[in-house]
């Protein structure tokens, strides 16, 4: 059996572009599966990147609350008391200070008194320039990103008002994007400065503390002792590794559903390259079958083949996966990128996971061809009779038609939950794998209508009538419509949720300005009506909390003083949940969203535990409403709950609603509360900022798609040419009866054209019912969508496949203008 | 009678690995309009080369050859394949038939690759299939017919465009001798009734009964 062995080698060596196809195919899965695996560790990395940078790795934070009348500083006598059980605990001050170079560029950082050496020793700082030496008076750090943007040196004087005084500050050093300041623009920047300096300017001690403890282990019990001892304070765990669990989910859930698309797209070029692979080896497995070795033996032997290719792919698609995880970084956490490389998460069991699963999936590819072709009879064989008699037409054809027909209809009957994103999962590859056996059916009813065309010259209409009768042709219209349909059903996926984020803008958003203060009372309100330009105003108190009972959170709670809210933000369904929202400070009542209702199974009664800080608060559930910018995860709360719950007393967001140019009001407005803004948007500028959001993820996990298109192209250039050199002997038959070269090569244009013609077609009405799942496959991890079918790109798509498609003409035109007829006729 | 083909020093060779492999050495033949000659020889010796070369499927090295006048190299491939479609029939030992194709499409092949309407030629096909036996079964794609009826099917397709020549390579090669014998006659009566020129190569004698000449190649060269 070395001999079979061999030959089987020497076969992979001479077919060396078919087993570079299934190699690239292998490796191409593989890849994906070991990136997703290492995305996941990139996302945990990141959260716990966020999570540690304000604590480095200790396990509970103490801080003050915000509260008015909240305690201002942490009784450190208290918690010296259990300083036998800490390892360290390290302290600081946190404020707001206001940097005001002019008025467009005024903004508030959050600046932190801090003892460096202590700070650094437990929370490192890597400076890009600078010194964290002679730490006293009024010193600054600050991050690369703001000192780019507000063009800051060492040595520089930078200007801070800080308790309403101004004062200046050097700065001695800049750190780089990494801890505290990994991710500032999302934080909206830090500045370090002594705490002496901090504890002189505000009159205090420390208002955030830090806390090791000597055995990890007792981080629940020791939270639990502090939370019942320092109940003036948030307790809480410095990192949170739940909650990082529950936001990898939410990040890599995307990417592995997509990664199946390219997962399956694979299955089906190694089960046709496969085939082909097998079909050669017929000589081979007929003559060794006539010298007496076993149909086990010869199968064993072939699916070894399988396995060892299955394996190099495998770790071929370990060193791609490197290099897309590096895209997919680069991508989706473009400001992260410099922390977060794939050199820091990649990992042996990723590797050993993703050639695991490339074994699988390419024995499994391989098996079917494989018992196929050993099957057949030697006698068959030996009299080269292997191909089956034309007998009845496969009805497979129905079932598709079924998968089909089940996706564009169950979605529309499924609840938001999990269970429902697994059925809206199911039924859309379902319409995948549906369109396969459907694809012959509806290219034999196309091409015969097309084939009557009369202007049509007939090596054209031979070409028409090969595109049902060639196996290989339509193999490839299945391979390309696959292709067609993953990426624009990713596309219309995004397109949906990204149409969905900007119309519930125009439609759920009835304000112009969204403004956030500094601090508020109750002459806010009045003084913002009386600027010049506003229509209207009204605060509300907003939080994102965890509903701790069901292993969730909220993306929106809102405290509301009064249904006037509702002006401003728009909720369906209100009519019916008058009584609710006139009760709901009799208690602690909510009001939550009906997506919330089907995802979590609620009913009116039910109870909420909101989280806040330390405790957990029960909430009643009083009314369902449709949710507010179709995020889902949203509740409202009456405004005296959420103060006090909360622990905050100014409003955490103002909507204004203006007489005139929104952009003229918000300066207006600016210009009269100046040093108050702590933020101030436009509807126009949120609704910008919010796509923006979004659009890294879509461009993201649209790599894995265009990696499906890649690798279905390529599944088609390789079946091209073995369909080339399986037909060779046809071609040659055709030019000895009198086609000529000119007439062959219109015969191939016409079946490569009408090839990506139908595979447009069929790809692009797969999609379509394809994307009648997306509302219940996004709805987890996104909320509720309507489909918004991306025509002009899909229009864009089926021009690029025809041009595509032409240009990969060129290869068996080329081939066939090399064809010689006598040794291809002569040729058995 | 008129000269249909003539053969001028027709050398053809090919390069094996390092080695010049000469098929056919300094060729020179002429056939006469309406003549039924069967080119014999053993295994090797150039026969099938030799019929590809007049029937301009393949190209000679060296010599000219020219059919009904027209010289085969000289011509463009548009001009070539005009010529297969329209002067010449080929019939091949392994048939040849389009699978995909019914045995009246395989058989209108030629007509409407020439751009023949279809309802012009179908009366004159539909006779070749009656002559040869097959217009049972019209409908049916190679596969599922005998050896006989798909040779029978490949002379009709030879046929449709009312060549002058007809080249058979080993026409009953792979055919029962009752067949086969079947085939011959065929031939024979094509060739007495159409006065169609045949060239067919065969290994066996019997065959060349049909015929009315014989051309016995060796090594490459016109027996003597």
């Amino acid at each position: 059996m070395r001999l079979f062995m061999k030959a089987l080698l020497k076969g992979l060596r001479d077919k060396k572009a078919r087993t570079a196809l299934v190699l690239f195919s292998i490796a191409v899965s593989a890849s994906l599966i070991f990136a997703n695996e290492c995305f996941s560790k990139v996302c945990e990395q990141k959260f716990y990147n966020a999570d540690v940078r304000w604590g480095g790795n200790s396990d509970i934070c103490i801080q003050t609350k915000a509260a008015v009348g909240a305690k201002e500083w942490i009784d450190e006598n208290m918690l010296a008391r259990y300083d036998h059980q800490f390892a360290y605990r390290y302290q600081f001050i946190q404020e707001k200070g206001l940097y005001n170079p002019s008025i467009e560029k005024m903004h508030y950082f959050t600046v932190l008194g801090v003892d460096i050496k202590e700070f650094n020793a437990y929370n490192p700082i890597t400076l890009n320039q600078g010194s964290l030496d002679d730490w006293n008076g009024y010193k600054a750090i600050i991050g690369t990103t703001y000192a780019k943007k507000y063009n800051l040196k060492v040595n520089d004087i930078m200007k801070l008002e800080l308790y309403g005084k101004t004062y200046a500050f050097k700065i001695t050093g800049i750190s780089e994007a990494r801890g505290l300041f990994v991710r500032e623009l999302a934080d909206g920047g830090f500045i370090l400065v002594p705490k002496d300096t901090m504890a002189k300017i505000f009159k205090g001690g420390s208002n955030v503390s830090f806390i090791k403890l000597k055995d990890s282990t007792q981080k629940k019990a020791m939270k639990e002792k502090l939370t019942d001892e320092f109940g003036e304070y948030l307790v809480e765990y410095g990192v949170d590794d739940s909650l990082i669990a529950a936001e990898t989910t939410n990040y890599v859930m995307p990417f592995r559903i997509s990664a199946v698309a390219v997962v399956f797209m694979s299955i089906f070029i190694i089960f046709t390259a496969f085939s082909l692979i097998t079909l050669e080896r017929i000589p081979l497995i007929g003559t060794l079958r006539s010298i007496g070795c076993t149909r086990k033996r010869i199968n064993r032997l072939l699916i070894g083949e399988s396995v060892f290719l299955g394996a190099v792919g495998g770790l071929l698609g370990c060193l791609m996966g490197i290099g897309v995880l590096e895209v997919i970084i680069k991508i989706y956490f473009a400001s992260d990128a410099a922390t977060l490389t794939s050199a820091v998460v990649l990992n042996f069991r990723a590797a050993l996971t993703a050639i695991g699963i490339a074994i699988v999936i390419t024995t499994a590819s391989a098996i079917l061809p494989i018992l196929r072709i050993t099957r057949i009879p030697i006698k068959n064989i030996i009299l080269n009779d292997v191909w089956k008699k034309n007998g009845r037409r496969s009805k497979l054809w129905i079932v598709g038609l079924v998968l089909l027909g089940a996706c564009a209809v169950v979605p529309h009957y499924l609840k938001i939950s999990f269970t429902g994103m697994i059925i809206g999962n199911v039924v859309a590859t379902g319409a995948l794998i549906g369109m396969i056996p459907l694809v012959p059916f509806l290219t034999r009813c196309i091409s015969r209508l097309f084939g009557r065309i009369p202007f049509l010259s007939y090596e054209s209409a031979l070409g028409v009538r090969n595109l049902h009768d060639n196996k290989s042709l339509l193999n490839n219209i299945q391979l390309f419509s696959a292709a067609i349909a993953i990426v624009a059903f990713m596309t219309s996926m995004f397109h949906s949720m990204n149409a969905d984020l900007i119309k519930a803008y125009d439609r759920d958003t009835k304000y112009d300005i969204l403004l956030v203060l500094r601090h508020t009372d109750g002459q806010t309100l009045s003084k913002i009506s009386g600027i010049e330009g506003v229509k209207d105003c009204f605060g509300s108190y907003r939080a994102d909390p965890d509903i701790s009972n069901h292993q969730t959170f909220f993306n929106m709670l809102y405290g509301i003083d009064n249904e006037k809210f509702f002006d401003y933000n728009i909720v369906q369904g209100l009519n019916s949940n008058n009584e609710a929202l006139a009760n709901l400070k009799n208690g602690r009542n909510i009001i939550t969203t009906n997506i919330l209702k089907d995802k979590l199974g609620l009913k009116i009664g039910d109870i909420l535990m909101i989280k806040s800080g330390s405790m957990d608060l029960p909430y009643k559930i009083t009314g369902f409403v449709e949710t507010n910018l179709g995020i889902g995860h949203v509740g409202y709360i009456s405004s005296d709950n959420f103060k006090k719950d909360m622990g905050v007393s100014d409003y955490s967001e103002i909507y204004i609603k203006t007489n005139g140019n929104p952009d003229s009001v918000k300066n207006n407005i600016l210009r009269a509360l100046s040093k108050d803004v702590m933020s101030i948007n436009t509807k126009e500028e949120l609704k910008i900022a919010n796509s923006d959001k979004v659009v890294p993820m879509f461009n993201a996990i649209s790599v894995y798609s265009y990696i499906a298109l890649l690798v279905g192209l390529i599944g088609i250039i390789n079946n091209l040419v073995a369909s080339f050199l399986q037909r060779k002997r046809s071609f040659a038959l055709l030019l000895s009866v009198g086609m000529s070269l000119k007439g062959l090569n219109r015969m191939l244009i016409t079946e490569v054209v009408g090839m990506g013609g139908l595979g447009i077609l069929f790809g692009l009405a797969s999609a379509i019912v394809m994307s009648s799942a997306i509302p219940s496959i996004v709805c987890i991890f996104w909320g509720k969508v309507s489909v918004a079918l991306p025509l002009s790109q899909m229009a864009i798509m089926g021009a690029a496949g025809i041009l595509v498609m032409l240009l990969i003409a060129a290869v068996p035109v080329m081939k066939s203008n090399k064809l010689s007829i006598i040794e291809s006729i002569k040729y058995e | 009678m008129c000269k249909i083909i003539d053969a001028k020093g027709v050398n053809k060779s090919f390069q094996l690995a390092n080695q010049k492999v000469e098929v056919l050495k300094n060729v020179n033949l002429e056939i006469s309009k309406g003549e039924f000659i069967s080119i014999m020889g053993p295994s090797g010796s150039g026969k099938s080369t030799l019929l590809y070369l007049l029937g301009g499927l393949d190209k000679a090295t060296m010599g000219t050859i020219r059919i009904s006048g027209v010289e085969m190299n000289k011509l463009g491939d548009k001009d070539q394949s005009s010529m297969r479609r329209n002067n010449i029939g080929f019939i091949f030992q392994a048939y040849n038939l389009v699978e995909n194709l019914t045995l009246e499409e395989n058989i209108l092949l030629p007509a409407l690759l020439d751009g023949k309407k279809k309802k012009n030629v179908m009366k004159r096909a539909e006779e070749l299939m009656r002559t040869v036996g097959i217009l049972e079964r019209r409908d049916h794609t190679p596969r599922e017919l005998s050896g006989g009826e798909q040779q029978r099917t490949a002379i009709a397709r030879a046929l449709i465009n009312e060549p002058d020549i007809l080249f058979a390579d080993e026409p009953i090669g792979n055919l029962d001798s009752k067949t086969g014998t079947g085939i011959l006659k065929l031939l024979q009566q094509i060739n007495r009734e159409k006065g169609i020129t045949i060239l067919m190569v065969t290994h066996s004698e019997e065959s060349t009964r049909y015929g009315n000449r014989i051309i016995r190649l060796k090594d490459g060269e016109i027996a003597v």
